[in-house]
């Protein structure tokens, strides 16, 4: 469906641009072009059913069980200025699991240097320790 | 929590220890406005479009990977059928071959797509001199791979050209005599090829296609080998196929959420996803051991065929399910050389070139990667190439030949093509000659059922 505000919008500016001597049929014409141009690089972005935009990651640690696993984790998200949503950690027969959602949509390191520290942490605390954009959970189990 | 620990945990397995991989994201890129009187103009125009169009590519596809913590396998380009653009166009086709090459390993992809021609039904006299360029185009290049669409249930089989194939893989092999026959494994001859397939060596660029789009070949024969083993042995097959379904949906979806990705940074619109089960060479991610698993002792013993059915036909489903977009071969590649498994039922007899051909009557392509001996004559591989259009052109779907007679070599001895090519045990051929009938030439008319208007 045409988006008529924006139809509207894109018109103005023209008109605007050219002045009272505007000649109708050039008018529609470039709008037409502009409208064309810009809806089609909107629809490449914004036509996804599985879009890609959450600003969130799913954080899985698997590992035996020692004090300072939870500790070590979250400093590092603390410290790329990322919060934790939602934090479910167990341990059973000394097995240690967590999963961690954090909202990374203002974190201060990119996805790969935050994905790095948490590798390099995740060996020294000597558990395993994975990162993975929430959008792929969201994919393969939601519908 | 919005998720279970169990389906967190599922994801993270797949991902991490059963190989579920993106295994290709392709670029598909016309270059019909490369087109010129002169191939050296084409050459150089062409050479320059796809260093524009791809320069961000790799980089960018690496980083999405990174994000999902899924591994995406292989960046790729498909271009426009390369026998359109040397139309009426003066020179020597090998040259754009070689700029098309060249271009592509600036761009740092490892395979680009669509040395390719269209002639189901009759070749031009420039169609002609192109087919005789495929072997040393190949033969002269690293990256670049070579298809030749040779039927259609439409217009029926181009015997002249299947018999000319025949003799462009026996050339072409015995130019790479060094790397046993390498460059016949970069060489693909279709009935019924599909225009939006991201997975080599077939990918082209259909000339029904837009200027360019973005699509991407999901795998996991390890995910569905590692559901079925673990499964319980009694489980009735339709239960089983309902597992497999449903892990397809989840691998599409997957899919489906990395090409959307790639096609919005990259801007290029999204196109299909291609849900192949497509094996590798690492031990764990093959076809062969999902049917093994499914209760035979090797792959390729009878019933295997049945096995592959349900196999195909549940992943499609699943698919169907998952997304809107899905497109290209979408079933089950059986690639001899690229699959641990199928290599290991092949060493010890149980899967025949025969069994291959009935196999691909019920999933995406044929006889795909198989080496025969090197003394397997022209006629002959254009006798077994032609035995897979003819299933295709029946049964209304897309079948291929990519077949290796690696020179010097016997049944019994192996062939190492290395990477993701992997290894192939020399297979028998049918020791009685096709000759005569290759010979003949001319056209196998289209089936009846070609009249459907």
């Amino acid at each position: 469906m045409a988006n008529e505000d924006l139809i509207y919008r894109i018109t103005r500016a023209v008109y605007e641009r050219l002045g009272p001597s505007a000649d109708e049929q050039m008018v529609e014409q470039l709008v037409t072009d502009i409208y064309r141009e810009v809806n089609q690089s909107n629809s490449v972005s914004t036509n996804a059913s599985i879009s890609g935009s959450s600003g969130r990651m799913i954080i899985s640690v698997f590992g035996m069980d020692h004090p300072g696993i939870v500790a070590g984790v979250s400093q590092i998200l603390a410290e790329a200025g990322c919060s934790i949503i939602d934090i479910n950690q167990t341990v059973v027969q000394g097995k240690f699991a967590m999963v961690i959602i954090a909202d990374t949509s203002r974190a201060r390191e990119s996805t790969a240097e935050l994905k790095e520290r948490l590798r390099s942490e995740g060996e020294d605390l000597g558990v395993r320790i994975y990162a993975q954009r929430e959008d792929l959970f969201n994919a393969m189990h939601r519908v | 929590m919005e998720y279970t620990q169990a389906e967190i945990l599922q994801t993270v397995a797949m991902t991490e220890m059963e190989h579920l991989d993106v295994r290709t994201v392709t670029l598909g890129l016309s270059l019909l406005d490369c087109s010129s009187d002169s191939i050296s103009t084409i050459a150089q125009k062409a050479g320059e479009k796809i260093r524009r169009a791809a320069s961000r590519l790799v980089q960018t596809v690496d980083e999405i990977g990174n994000e999902f913590g899924i591994r995406i396998a292989n960046k790729r380009i498909s271009i426009t059928p390369v026998s359109l653009l040397t139309e009426g166009a003066k020179g020597d086709p090998v040259e754009l071959a070689r700029a098309i090459d060249d271009a592509a390993g600036a761009v740092g992809i490892d395979f680009i797509g669509g040395y390719s021609a269209l002639v189901q039904k009759g070749t031009t006299p420039s169609e002609k001199l192109f087919l005789d360029s495929i072997p040393e185009a190949l033969s002269s290049t690293e990256r670049l791979c070579s298809s030749v669409n040779a039927a259609t249930t439409r217009a029926g089989i181009n015997m002249d050209v299947v018999a000319q194939i025949g003799r462009i893989i026996k050339d072409a092999a015995e130019r790479t005599r060094d790397q046993g026959g390498l460059a016949c494994a970069k060489f693909v001859c279709f009935a019924n090829a599909v225009e939006d397939n991201p997975f080599m060596a077939g990918a082209f660029h259909g000339v029904s296609e837009a200027e360019s789009v973005i699509n991407v070949g999901v795998s996991g024969p390890g995910v569905v080998h590692y559901a079925v083993r673990h499964a319980d042995r009694s489980l009735p097959l339709q239960e089983l196929a309902e597992t497999i379904k449903k892990l397809s949906f989840k691998l599409s979806r997957a899919g489906e959420l990395v090409g959307r990705e790639a096609a919005r940074r990259l801007g290029f619109p999204f196109g299909i996803i291609d849900l192949s089960l497509a094996p590798t060479p690492v031990r764990g991610d093959s076809v062969a051991n999902i049917i093994e698993a499914m209760g035979f002792e090797r792959a390729g013993t009878h019933g295997t065929t049945a096995a592959l059915a349900l196999l195909t036909d549940a992943v499609k489903k699943g698919g169907a399910m998952a997304s809107g977009s899905v497109g290209g071969m979408s079933g089950a590649f059986i690639p001899v050389s690229e699959d641990a498994g199928m290599i290991e039922a092949a060493q010890v007899g149980a899967l025949s070139l025969e069994k291959l051909e009935a196999w691909t009557s019920v999933c995406s392509v044929g006889i795909d990667m198989v080496a025969v001996p090197g003394s397997t004559s022209a006629e002959t591989i254009a006798a077994i190439i032609a035995d897979e259009m003819a299933i295709g052109v029946m049964n209304n779907k897309t079948t291929a030949v990519r077949i290796i007679p690696v020179p010097g070599r016997d049944v019994g001895e192996v062939v190492e093509f290395g990477g993701l090519l992997g290894s192939a045990p020399i297979m028998a051929v049918s020791a009685f000659s096709s000759a005569e009938f290759i010979r003949r030439g001319g056209h196998i008319p289209a089936p009846i059922h070609s009249l459907r208007n």
